[in-house]
């Protein structure tokens, strides 16, 4: 007889054909799934993005509609969002936590192929609203009452899409929470967890706490528009206003769900390329946990104008100013890890720097949003679009960028192209500013936000807008291709892939590229 | 995890091996307690003010966050227990109470530890006798099956 007390498939390698990446439960896999549909949407949201800037381009209205312009911007910004960063986030995390903290894989891979899986039908059944009657949602990402109750047919599935892709998303934050907590290797104690592991743990808990208030407003706003509920109709008793204190308690957690992980991403590639530890590990750490709290209690002040007492609005403008004391920890601290560090200028680093520069600046103007009575004049202005494309463009996509060329050398096995990737960066990172710093002022001056035609003073403003939109999407093209060009093959990558890297994390102790099965022992943490 | 236990009264010992698993039940209430005061704290405050259907999904949502803890405690609960005395090798597998049993007579009972020619993998610890093949600690790391195997040899001479 012949017993054995666990299963002995080590050496199995990965199925062949299309089954592997439909049935597949392996960690390495399914983050590559999510990477890839996460760069189609990317382009999906961003063709969006330029029907947007090309109707914008010049006043008067040349492509579309109005209405389909509004479908634009709201898809836009829910692909973006959903079916984008998050998506790459959730494919860094699964390609990378268990071999950062010495896990063989995530702790429920089924749960895992799950989580992916519902994603891709999520997002077509969002777009599949623009061939319906009435089009698409057209209410903004916000989808606030009681305009979004107003279209066509779409409300059902734009919910129904919503709720899949928040399920998708708290599968994920299950899986990493549970992995972390459960599966790290002998020794990796919770303050020798790598910046990316903890600022996604955070995030996490985030995610699992807000998710349920934006499940709960969207299905109330299904009951009202079909079950004759009122929860958001003032005739009945209802007040639209509640949905937007329920959105927002969502909303602005949420958009540091997108941002914490590219707070880790950088914290990862700066001590690498100084050639220095990370300054100030724990205060990293605290000021990532602070700002995950903080995110709960400042919701309020995307809503400055809805009429609000005015120990409201104070409260509401301190405690947004505090959310700017971690974050300067965080950025002094990158500061300070490159200082007198021995620096070296690769891409993934050039964006990594870029990130410090240009998150700072949607940060600085966030902080003139926070005091309540400016605030008044910025609301619903192309400046607060310029602050929040600062943040999340040349914040978590930026991050993602510097991760992608970071690690994509340990993935594939192969250099990309250094020389392309510096090209990629520097069209990418002049062209997002030539696209987003004239809407600052375009937003000073009074230009109002999801409009498809405009007073002719904004015209110049606008059209450098959209010269700039253009070069960025079409600069992105460069990122596809020297990622496929990575995988086809190239100059081999040591298992460092980086000089000194060995010092900063697990990964790069595995081989480049890993094999299928990883820490299938776990590794001795000193 | 290897823990070694002599037992005087028979001249036996008694080695517990557990897989690794870095937290203990205590701390995963711990965490359960917390994310439930948290999300009730925001399901209750939103249904306090009339929009009760928040609730039901921090609720699903704290069920599945629950059940998937459980599930992978589980898996790091499994253990083995083996206890060898002057006449047989005992070994005991399962969780709170033994699952599997087997036992081999002392005498003949050998242990053979196999490398894996792959850098990375695991190496095998089985017990073997007579075509009779069992693994043992195939959930520990490296250094612990390697520390297992020179305690083996030693209880059971050399073997």
């Amino acid at each position: 007889m012949t017993a054995t007390t666990h299963d002995d498939h080590h050496d199995h390698g990965p199925a062949k054909g299309i089954m592997r990446w439909i049935t597949t439960t392996n960690h390495k896999d399914i983050g590559t799934l999510y990477m890839i549909t996460a760069l189609i949407m990317f382009f999906v949201g961003g063709a969006m993005a330029l029907v947007i800037r090309a109707e914008l381009f010049e006043p008067g209205m040349q492509y579309v509609d109005p209405l389909f312009f509004n479908q634009m911007t709201t898809l836009h910004a829910l692909v973006m969002v959903f079916g984008a960063v998050m998506p790459a986030f959730a494919g860094l995390a699964n390609w990378m936590i268990p071999m950062m903290i010495g896990a063989p894989d995530m702790a429920l891979p089924r749960m895992n192929n799950w989580s992916f899986w519902i994603l891709p039908f999520a997002v077509c059944l969002l777009a599949s609203t623009l061939f319906m009657e009435g089009g698409a949602p057209s209410a903004g990402w916000t989808l606030y009452p009681p305009l979004v109750l107003q279209g066509g047919n779409n409300l059902p599935f734009a919910v129904f899409s919503v709720h899949l892709l928040g399920i998708s998303s708290i599968m994920a934050a299950i899986n990493i929470i549970v992995t972390v907590f459960n599966m790290r290797a002998p020794g990796m104690t919770w303050m020798k967890l790598p910046m990316f592991v903890w600022t996604w743990v955070i995030t996490a808990f985030l995610l699992i706490a807000i998710m349920p208030v934006f499940a709960g407003a969207v299905t109330m706003l299904l009951t009202d528009k079909f079950f004759g509920t009122s929860f958001f109709n003032a005739a009945g008793g209802g007040d639209p206003v509640l949905y937007q204190h329920l959105f927002w308690f969502f909303g602005h957690p949420e958009v540091y769900v997108l941002i914490l992980p590219s707070f880790g991403v950088v914290s990862q590639i700066i001590p690498t390329f100084a050639r220095k530890p990370l300054f100030g590990y724990s205060s990293m750490v605290y000021a990532t946990a602070s700002i995950g709290l903080l995110s709960f209690i400042v919701w309020a002040h995307h809503q400055y104008t809805v009429g609000m007492p005015i120990q409201g609005e104070l409260y509401f403008t301190y405690a947004t100013m505090l959310i700017a004391v971690p974050t300067g920890v965080k950025v002094f601290n990158w500061l300070a890890t490159m200082w007198k560090g021995a620096m070296t200028f690769e891409t993934p680093m050039l964006f990594a720097i870029a990130f410090v520069v240009l998150f700072t600046m949607g940060g600085f103007t966030g902080l003139m949003m926070s005091i309540s009575p400016a605030d008044l004049q910025y609301h619903d202005t192309y400046f607060i679009v310029a602050h929040f494309h600062y943040t999340l463009v040349t914040g978590a996509v930026f991050a993602i960028l510097a991760a992608v060329y970071y690690w994509l050398p340990k993935w594939t096995g192969y250099m990309y192209d250094e020389r392309l990737g510096k090209l990629h960066f520097w069209l990418t990172t002049i062209s997002v500013n030539v696209c987003f710093f004239p809407q600052h002022f375009s937003g000073l001056a009074g230009m109002p936000r999801r409009i498809p035609d405009y007073a002719v003073q904004f015209a110049e403003f606008n059209a450098m807008s959209s010269v700039g939109a253009f070069v960025f999407g079409f600069a992105q093209l460069i990122l596809a291709y020297v990622v496929i060009q990575s995988i086809r093959g190239g100059d081999k990558a040591t298992d460092e892939v980086w000089e000194g890297a060995k010092e900063h994390g697990l990964e790069w102790q595995l081989p480049s590229p890993p094999p299928y099965h990883t820490w299938t022992t776990a590794p001795d943490i000193k | 995890m290897i823990v070694l236990e002599a037992d005087r009264a028979s001249g036996g010992h008694r080695i517990v091996l557990r897989p690794n698993g870095s937290i203990d039940d205590s701390q995963m209430r711990l965490v359960l307690a917390a994310m439930a005061l948290l999300m009730g704290t925001i399901g209750v405050s939103f249904a306090a003010m009339g929009l009760w259907l928040v609730l039901p999904f921090s609720g699903i949502e704290w069920l599945l966050l629950a059940y998937c803890f459980v599930l992978s405690l589980r898996k790091t609960q499994v253990q083995e227990v083996i206890t060898i005395d002057r006449s047989r090798v005992r070994l005991e597998v399962g969780r709170a109470r033994p699952e599997s049993i087997y036992e081999f007579q002392r005498p003949w009972v050998r242990l053979k530890l196999i490398r894996s020619p792959y850098r990375g993998h695991p190496s095998r610890l089985s017990f073997w006798l007579r075509g009779r093949e069992v693994e043992v600690g195939g959930f520990l790391i490296e250094s612990e099956r390697t520390e297992l195997a020179r305690e083996l040899r030693n209880l059971l001479g050399n073997r």
